[in-house]
């Protein structure tokens, strides 16, 4: 069994793990290749997770930091925030780059082109960042609204905004994906993600489900 | 990914939105006075945008894909106009 195989090992990586129960399953079941997948994905989380609790030493994260489950939260918490105030930086000036090493190095990085930098930039990404924008956009406008004539109206447009701007960038991002972009949506960046915390703690989400989702949008 | 992109570019958008609703808060503010604000962050999601859809799609399809963020966008920078008042 596979799980009896892991056992002795330190900390083997995720994607060791898939791929070790991927060949005995499709030893078992070499002609239903996509029933193959499912079952990988599906005994991924189960497996992963017991030999992060069985061990006693602290085990190695997927992306080989440390296991964020043994810091605390505060310490998750503001590497994420940290996160987000990079990338905006990157967005408000997508000229200087990060703002690290001295003056010619940032010489040197505005030569390159853009998309590569914003690319790199943009790797690890998360939903934490567009779900505060669109948080902080709607308390906006519902605060401003005024509320005497009409009542009920600052909650109005808390939703109306809210849903406005989840509902627009969902369907312009299809149309970026039926434009066919060269990454797709969740594939590539969300197989080795690095500073998103949903995707660190991933142990404890399905892992069918998660990459469920990026195959729908992958195929 | 391409949703983050579209949530972080429109920080712009949203820094200009907070603004104004400060100064809408303090002073009684007419469309001329909101009408340059909320059109400066427009341009400044819409260029960060083009920056970065560039990393996204081929080039030759860059600004078809640019196209319908900016018309979202129009309509962001519309709703801050009219409604923070």
């Amino acid at each position: 069994m596979p799980s009896r195989a892991y056992a002795n090992t330190s900390a083997p990586s995720i994607d060791h793990v898939l791929s070790r129960i991927g060949e005995n399953v499709s030893a078992l079941h070499p002609v239903q290749e996509g029933r193959v997948i499912e079952t990988r994905s599906q005994w991924g989380a189960p497996l992963l997770a017991e030999d992060t609790m069985m061990s006693a030493v602290p085990v190695q994260g997927i992306e080989g930091g440390v296991n964020t489950l043994d810091e605390p939260v505060w310490t998750t918490l503001k590497r994420d925030l940290v996160a987000i105030a990079i990338k905006t930086r990157h967005v408000m000036v997508p000229c200087w780059g990060n703002g690290q090493g001295t003056k010619g190095e940032r010489f040197f990085l505005a030569t390159v082109s853009l998309s590569q930098r914003a690319s790199a930039a943009l790797r690890d990404w998360d939903l934490w960042g567009p779900l505060l924008m669109c948080f902080l956009l709607a308390v906006t406008v519902g605060l401003s609204v005024s509320n005497t004539n009409v009542p009920g109206r600052k909650s109005l447009m808390f939703a109306v905004v809210f849903i406005i701007v989840s509902a627009g960038s969902l369907v312009v991002t299809l149309n970026a994906k039926f434009l066919g972009g060269r990454v797709s949506i969740f594939q590539a960046v969300c197989v080795r993600p690095t500073t998103s915390s949903f995707a660190r703690n991933s142990h404890f989400f399905p892992r069918a489900g998660y990459e469920g989702v990026e195959a729908w949008f992958s195929s | 990914m391409i949703d983050t992109v579209l949530g972080y570019c429109m920080f712009p958008l949203v820094l200009f939105a907070l603004i104004i609703a400060v100064l809408a808060s303090v002073h009684v503010t007419t469309i001329l006075m909101r009408g340059p604000l909320v059109l400066a962050g427009f341009l400044w999601s819409s260029w960060a945008c083009i920056g970065f859809m560039g990393a996204l799609v081929e080039p030759k399809r860059k600004m078809l894909s640019v196209y319908p963020v900016v018309l979202f966008y129009v309509i962001i920078a519309w709703l801050i106009l009219l409604s923070i008042r």
